[in-house]
């Protein structure tokens, strides 16, 4: 309900406020229409002296999908790992400006990095299951890495995150066999799985069905919708057409002159798909370059 | 050497992914030329073995069964217990591994996962660099270094600290089992390091971050993923280290001591003790008795027939565990 | 998809996060301290080996350095040693000239059968050559002392018990014949089958391909496991050791006895009494380094100037 008041009282502002656009847009933008989980403040990543992306402010709603896309070069990748610090382990990496996880500042706010990471998964662009480990260990590892042990709520925890994943019914019977031996898309589950055993906030999904086949590019697509229901996604793609199917808010990034990335807008993704303000955007949902 | 790892542990280079270029019957001049090499190498190294095996029946002969029952082995008095080789190669071969795994493994991590980037090079150059060091500079270090500290300092204090308990029983004089395993150790260390460290190195790094997005620590990724994935590899690493320490010569004759001397079977860190390879060596420039080289032979078939029983246990694991994880 | 609607066991989500998290809190400060415990470890290792290993390339500059002049190097070393005048060991020139002319005769024997024997595995497979492959590979672990015995059988005894330099360079060409094998095998492999099918396709004769196409491309990497072969080869001791024989003057035959730098150290360190002599291996001891360096340097080098080429 207040979510919706919210929404309606930014729309009422900004209609009184005058018939301009941009400032209806902005407080959309800036508001959103529900409840926020992580917010993004100027935020930049720099390696050494190169800035790969900078000045990125946008909102992540609860219990949505967010998309980001942009043509490659955009940053949008080298964004999202700097959500869940995966940057920590780049020499000469540097994230500024805030980006708050439920009010708490992710690298300032005193949350220890591994618990940080225990609450924003992630799922990775090619599938990486633990090769040596079986279907039920890869599903289990990041509960055995954050000290869970009781064997009762491991069974339990693996098989609600494989059934979450949709990958239940056709592993059931072979929990035992190594992770590797599934099909690539098979695999891909396994993976998100493997973070939502650990029971994430949010989910950082790194182009997730690059490497798949249509087939399971639509599984993943599918499954999407219904785990909004229990983790908040963030989303890197740089198929259009998934961003418009699977996301409710979109950002648009583009590579500037310098060559460094910035975000060019932020909105719904039906706003951002059918009716963008950004003169950049357009261009790029209809195609002309990228 | 690493090509040699790669090709046994790597079931792709072992496989036969490749197209036969050989079947094209046109070219038979080409063809004929390299089954002759082939079998010419192939001849080669069977009619070494063959040769050892040969030479060895007058030893068999001469010894009997009482050449793995003898507890006393005394070549230059014709007495031939080998027993006692056979666990002094075990012992020194053991013990330096139990220094050099360990370390060499934790070298290899540290390399690639604890040190600056800008110091990996140069440390693992050294450590590749001491990988091709020939033995027998080793065995100087040992004998000139090394020695005359244990002897003056560190056989002393050990005997006065466990009243020359076992195993430190007997007068230490530094040549012995306990300078020859612990050179042994450093012998084999930069290659199973270094060996190490390409195969730890390997490990995908879209693994490493799929662990620490799931909230490991760094060490849970180094022994919950790392290690176990590159297993294959780093066994592959020890068994290269084990065949060098059990058929290393030089260094031994020179670290053992015990020229010349009836071998016991050895009790005490402190003793002298020798290897089959030392012992080989040490007599072949003098043979002596009836079956002398005979006997020397029987060693050698011996050495083999433990360095094969280690490489082939090495290759069924690695089989085992490829199959594990292919059904 | 029906995920969701999927019969759940008791626990709600957030129940379920609940748990899990305060785990991780509860568990947070325990794997930490853990890990930084594993990763001392790990830095203990490395210095642990770091210790000896440099110890090893101190004592062998630090020691051998005043060895390397040009007397020592020219002259050989002296024919007995006088009790007297202990430091009168006289150079190395006879272990150098006797290295040389070894090795040089094992290179040249083993470079064109590891090469052929290299095309062949790399032209066929199947089961025989696959069994022949593991047979090289095994042939690598064995103990260089049986090579030594194999020769003495084979090739000294019907010789008349003559020790020669020439039996010592067959012993040292058997060391390195499977360890060039595999490393010319590798650079064939790494040839790109683009190239190969391409000439194939043109009807060119297999033959034809490997000389024309694979073997010039492979030639710098083939070079390199050479130079690598050679560098394992020129310190072995054990083969060649009782095989040799002694000399005593610079001797470039190869059917007469030969002195090398690895056989010198061992009868230095190991028959000798005078402590001069003992301690003259640290100084060739560093010149047989330095030669087993630049090698692998040289080889080092060649990779990084054909991979820069081509990249």
């Amino acid at each position: 309900m207040e979510i919706t008041e919210q929404g309606n009282e930014a729309s009422k502002q900004a209609q009184q406020a005058a018939d301009s656009i941009p400032s209806m847009v902005e407080a959309i933008a800036d508001k959103g229409p529900q409840t926020s989980i992580m917010s993004l403040r100027d935020v930049a990543v720099t390696f050494g002296s190169k800035v790969a992306v900078r000045d990125v402010s946008f909102d992540v709603g609860k219990n949505r999908v967010t998309s980001m896309i942009g043509p490659s070069g955009s940053g949008k990748t080298t964004l999202l790992r700097a959500l869940n610090r995966l940057h920590d382990l780049t020499k000469g990496a540097k994230v500024t400006g805030s980006i708050t996880l439920d009010d708490t500042d992710i690298y300032n706010g005193g949350i220890p990095t591994t618990l940080l990471r225990s609450r924003i998964g992630m799922v990775f662009q090619r599938p990486n299951p633990f090769p040596t480990m079986s279907i039920y260990e890869n599903v289990a590892s990041g509960l055995r890495f954050n000290g869970v042990k009781k064997k009762s709520i491991i069974d339990d925890a693996v098989e609600h995150s494989l059934k979450a994943a949709a990958l239940w019914d056709a592993v059931e019977n072979r929990l035992k066999v190594a992770g590797g031996t599934l099909s690539g898309g098979e695999q891909q589950r396994l993976c998100i799985a493997r973070a939502l055993a650990v029971e994430p906030e949010i989910l950082l999904m790194d182009e997730p069905t690059s490497a798949l086949d249509p087939v399971s590019t639509q599984h993943i697509e599918d499954l999407m919708s219904s785990l909004k229901e229990i983790v908040t996604i963030i989303i890197v793609t740089h198929n259009m057409q998934q961003a418009a199917r699977v996301s409710d808010d979109c950002a648009f990034l583009l590579m500037g002159d310098d060559r460094a990335g910035e975000l060019i807008e932020f909105a719904t993704t039906e706003k951002i798909f059918t009716d963008p303000s950004d003169k950049r955007t357009l261009d790029y949902i209809q195609g002309r370059f990228g | 050497m690493t090509t040699a790892i790669d090709a046994s542990t790597n079931p792709e280079v072992n496989g036969t992914g490749r197209e036969r270029k050989l079947s094209t019957g046109s070219d038979l001049p080409y063809r004929v030329l390299l089954i002759v090499t082939a079998v010419l190498v192939g001849g080669l190294f069977l009619a070494f073995i063959g040769s050892i095996v040969q030479e060895s029946i007058p030893g068999w002969r001469t010894v009997g069964w009482t050449f793995f029952t003898g507890t006393n082995w005394n070549y230059g008095a014709h007495i031939y217990g080998a027993l006692p080789l056979i666990v002094g190669t075990v012992l020194t071969t053991g013990l330096a591994l139990l220094l050099a795994v360990p370390v060499g493994f934790g070298t290899a991590l540290a390399i690639v996962f604890l040190i600056p980037r800008r110091f990996q090079l140069i440390i693992s150059s050294i450590v590749e660099l001491l990988a091709v060091v020939p033995s027998i500079i080793y065995g100087v270090w040992g004998y000139l270094t090394i020695q005359p500290w244990l002897d003056a300092t560190v056989q002393p204090w050990l005997a006065s600290k466990t009243n020359g308990h076992f195993p430190f029983s007997g007068l230490g004089i530094g040549f012995g089992l306990m300078l020859g395993s612990l050179v042994l150790a450093v012998m084999i260390l930069p290659t199973i390091a270094a060996i190490s460290r390409d195969v730890v190195a390997a490990v995908p790094n879209e693994m490493i971050e799929g662990a620490l997005s799931l909230g490991a620590t760094k060490s849970q990724v180094l022994r919950k993923v790392v290690v176990p994935s590159s297993r294959s590899g780093l066994l592959g690493a020890v068994t290269l280290g084990t065949g060098r320490a059990l058929g290393e010569t030089i260094a031994m004759v020179v670290l053992l001591g015990g020229v010349n001397q009836t071998h016991p079977i050895p009790v005490s860190l402190f003793g002298t003790t020798g290897t089959l390879a030392s012992e080989i060596a040490n007599n072949f420039g003098n043979l002596s008795g009836a079956a002398g080289l005979g006997v020397l032979c029987c060693l050698a078939l011996v050495l083999m027939v433990i360095i094969g029983l280690v490489n082939l246990s090495a290759r069924v694991i690695v089989a085992r565990n490829l199959r594990k994880f292919q059904q | 998809m029906t995920v969701i609607d999927a019969p759940r066991p008791t626990m709600t989500d957030d129940e379920r996060r609940a748990l899990i998290q305060s785990a991780a809190r509860a568990t947070y400060n325990r794997k930490v301290w853990m890990s930084r415990v594993f990763m001392v470890f790990l830095g203990l290792a490395l210095i642990i080996a770091l210790i000896p290993l440099l110890s090893i390339i101190r004592d062998v500059i630090g020691n051998g350095w005043r060895y390397v002049n040009w007397t020592f190097l020219s002259t050989p070393q002296a024919a007995e040693v006088s009790m007297f005048n202990q430091n009168a060991i006289g150079g190395i020139s006879n272990a150098i000239t006797g290295t040389l002319l070894i090795d040089a005769i094992a290179t040249l024997i083993a470079i064109p059968i590891s090469i052929l024997m290299a095309i062949s595995l790399y032209e066929s497979s199947g089961r025989i050559m696959n069994a022949v492959r593991m047979y090289v590979e095994v042939m690598i672990g064995l103990p260089s002392i049986l090579v030594g015995i194999f020769i003495y059988v084979v090739v000294v005894t019907p010789m008349g018990y003559r020790f020669t330099a020439f039996a010592g360079a067959l012993a040292l060409a058997m060391m390195m014949i499977p360890l060039m094998t595999i490393a010319c095998e590798s650079a064939l492999r790494a040839v790109p089958e683009t190239l190969t099918e391409a000439a194939l396709a043109l009807g060119a004769k297999p033959s034809r391909v490997m000389l024309r196409v694979v073997l010039p491309y492979a030639v710098p990497r083939m070079i390199t496991g050479i130079m690598l072969s050679m560098s394992r080869a020129v310190g072995e001791t054990a083969p060649i050791l009782f095989i040799i024989g002694s000399s005593l003057v610079n001797s470039w035959k190869p059917l007469q006895p030969a002195t090398s730098l690895p056989t010198m150290m061992f009868n230095y360190l190991f028959n000798s009494n005078y402590q001069s002599q003992k301690d003259a291996c640290w100084g060739i001891a560093l010149i047989l380094i330095f030669a087993v360096f630049l090698l692998n340097l040289a080889s080092r080098v060649i990779v990084a100037r054909t991979q820069k080429g081509r990249s």
